[in-house]
């Protein structure tokens, strides 16, 4: 056997143990799951209620997951150390991401990216639950909200977006006001992952709006609880054909929240913002890079059994031509990805923070994830279209993530505005 | 303070797509296949499991994991760790890669003995890949200890193991003294994934690497006892046959009859 040489030495036995133990684990737990509902996983109007909220049965099937995972330690795997998390470092987290989608693909509810749900129930992100941005909790959050978060029991949302405001973080409008020792919070929130299911929210709100106009700072991160008064989730916004998902709207009204519910310092909630979209962008690059993996093994299985005119379509150079796109893209992405999480490890050894690479790597990753499912159903034919298979999924998520986490244009301002700042490092 | 022995053979992937699999006839070998990564024999983690029950009872036994092969059956040694046995020995030497039962046998008593003292030693019923099932009672004949085969459970206690036992129409319950050797089966249960912890301690812990000379065995002098004449992939034909008939009973009638010309029932 040869040695997987894209693994770095140093962590290539954790990589490969963590592989095979998340594998067995998914086999082993979750895999019996999908099998027992069957039935509501194969039709989105049973798995979806009529509000586009996930049916109790799926969402009982999600948590379950979330807390067997963190009960063998892989849900919080990427989150700190400090925190309670696994501590696996960023170049371990793209190969699990990559095993992960290349093993089980998209369209899997229970195990990741599915029917318009961006959070993954067997590892969490920033999206949804422990991770590196609730590092800046202050003792008393981090004693509330993160044994419950780590358990996997319990879950948050990232509630920065609004409908006038996404990447443009400066323009939001929600505003946090002091009341003795308390702030009052008001605004709303769209397009926020999570937020129909989460039990607290991450919400950002400006709290200073002089350092706001001159870009300062001025907005702050407040840990937020869904029942809190004032507090309400306005509901689903289903995309991309989807019965439902777990995007959705937020809206504040007065909602009160004791002085040290922050993450991070007063004022300074960009930071934190900047620092869960960053680890968000790398590890939507890398699962992206799995998907099209997982695409590719299907063509290669499916060209070469598929008999037309008389051989297999494997022999036509129109397929072999689209095979070779996939490898070239698949070849460039993981490499691309590898590098930037290389880099971003070096940060605390002093290396520069690779702010035009996690751009480069997101808006790449995802424009060639989608190109490679393009190809895949038109590899497949109408097999492709059906959605008996997962590529027709595997495109609608690809599609879809052109626009989280900063939509291809804002990567590529991101890259444009590195360039020319004298960042032309390569 | 116990001491097990699981002895762990990595194998070809059994999941391994059919379409993928592929013989070297002319080097007798199977050919990996790119991207499917060999893992340790299903009998083997299974024996495993039955180690970690042992210790989960009797926290202060340690379980060493043994194996014999290449550089690359470090994984099935590294996966046994970080389902949490405790110590791991590869004996690596290009000179018994085409080991056969005896003396694969032979090497892994020689380590035993090397490891010893030990109270049981717990292997696969059979690898995975040649389906032999005989290089666990070998090496207990080796040993000149008692061996006991194809378990669904072992207890120990006190200087004595407890095994139930797989028999064609039931079970049975057999006791030895320790030291022994125990061969177990599926009917043991399912082994437990690694936890993360575990997997990340694994990851650290070192592996010694033991040659034939570090056991005191000259590999010239290991003689295969079994040569490998032929590997071949079987050729399976297989013929469809549409029978025709008006109703289900004259189509069920007519399948019957074919049946019964074939000698099938």
């Amino acid at each position: 056997m040869t040695t997987d040489v894209s693994i770095p030495e140093n962590i290539r036995e954790l990589v490969k143990g963590v592989l095979k133990g998340l594998f067995e684990f998914i086999d082993a737990e979750v895999v019996p799951l999908e099998e027992r509902d069957r039935e509501i996983l194969a039709d989105e109007r049973k798995f979806f209620g009529p509000d586009g909220r996930m049916v109790d049965q799926a969402l009982d099937a999600r948590r379950d997951v979330r807390m067997k995972s963190a009960e063998a330690g892989f849900y919080p795997m990427y989150a700190p150390e400090d925190i309670g998390g696994g501590g696996i470092p960023v170049t371990a987290m793209v190969f699990t991401q990559e095993g992960v989608y290349r093993r089980y693909g998209p369209g899997r509810p229970y195990i990741a990216w599915a029917k318009g749900l961006l959070s993954q129930p067997i590892v969490a992100s920033f999206v949804d639950g422990p991770s590196h941005m609730l590092a800046s909790a202050n003792e008393t959050m981090r004693k509330q909200y993160l044994p419950s978060l780590l358990k996997g029991e319990k879950t948050l949302c990232f509630a920065l977006s609004e409908s006038d405001a996404g990447s443009d973080v400066w323009s939001i409008k929600t505003k946090a006001r002091r009341d003795g020792d308390d702030w009052v919070i008001n605004g709303s929130k769209q397009w926020i992952t999570n937020a129909p299911y989460a039990d607290y929210a991450v919400v950002f709100a400006v709290t200073n709006e002089e350092m706001v106009a001159k870009r300062q700072g001025g907005i702050t991160a407040f840990i937020v609880e869904a029942n809190a008064p004032g507090y309400s989730m306005d509901g689903v916004l289903p995309v991309m054909g989807h019965q439902g998902g777990d995007c959705g709207s937020l809206t504040f009204e007065n909602v009160r929240v004791p002085g040290d519910h922050m993450l991070g310092q007063l004022d300074q909630g960009f930071q934190v913002a900047m620092f869960g979209i960053s680890e968000g962008r790398i590890a939507i690059a890398a699962s992206c890079l799995g998907m099209s993996e997982y695409a590719l093994d299907r063509c290669l299985d499916y060209a070469q059994q598929r008999v037309t005119f008389g051989k297999p379509i494997s022999e036509y150079q129109a397929i072999q031509f689209m095979l070779a796109d996939m490898a070239i893209d698949i070849y460039t992405t993981k490499y691309m990805v590898l590098q930037t999480a290389r880099l971003i490890e070096a940060v605390p050894q002093g290396g520069r923070l690779p702010v035009k690479e996690i751009s480069i790597a997101k808006a790449y990753a995802v424009e060639t994830c989608q190109k490679d499912y393009d190809r895949a159903i038109q590899i497949h034919g109408g097999m492709g279209l059906t959605n008996e298979l997962p590529l027709e999924e595997g495109f609608r998520i690809a599609r879809t993530l052109r626009i989280p986490d900063g939509t291809s244009e804002i990567q590529r301002r991101t890259i444009a505005r590195q360039l020319l700042r004298g960042d032309t490092v390569f | 303070m116990p001491h097990i022995i699981c002895c762990v053979k990595q194998v070809p992937d059994p999941e391994t797509p059919a379409s993928q699999f592929r013989v070297d006839e002319a080097a007798k070998k199977v050919v990996p296949v790119p991207g499917i990564a060999p893992v340790p024999s299903q009998f083997d983690t299974i024996g495993v499991e039955a180690a970690l029950r042992i210790k989960d009872k009797t926290p202060d036994t340690t379980i060493t994991i043994l194996s014999l092969g290449p550089e690359s059956y470090r994984d099935s040694i590294k996966h046994s760790l970080a389902m949490g046995a405790d110590e791991g020995v590869l004996i690596n030497d290009p000179a018994l890669y085409e080991a056969d039962h005896w003396v694969t046998a032979q090497v892994l008593a020689a380590a035993i003995g090397k490891l010893a003292p030990f109270d049981l030693v717990i292997c696969g019923r059979q690898a995975v890949d040649w389906d032999m099932g005989v290089v666990g009672s070998t090496i207990a004949e080796i040993l000149n200890v008692p061996c006991i085969t194809i378990a669904k459970e072992i207890q120990y206690k006190d200087g004595q193991v407890v095994v139930e036992r797989v028999l064609l129409d039931g079970f049975e319950t057999a006791e030895s003294p320790a030291p022994c050797v125990v061969t177990v089966s599926n009917e043991l249960g399912e082994p437990r994934y690694p936890q993360l912890r575990q997997i990340m301690a694994a990851a650290r812990k070192e592996v010694k690497v033991w040659t034939a000379s570090d056991l005191g065995l000259d590999a010239a002098q290991l003689k295969n006892l079994v040569s490998l004449e032929r590997l071949y992939v079987p050729e399976v034909k297989v013929e469809t046959e549409i029978i025709d008939g008006e109703t289900p009973q004259e189509k069920a009638e007519k399948l019957a009859l074919k049946l019964r010309e074939a000698k099938l029932i």
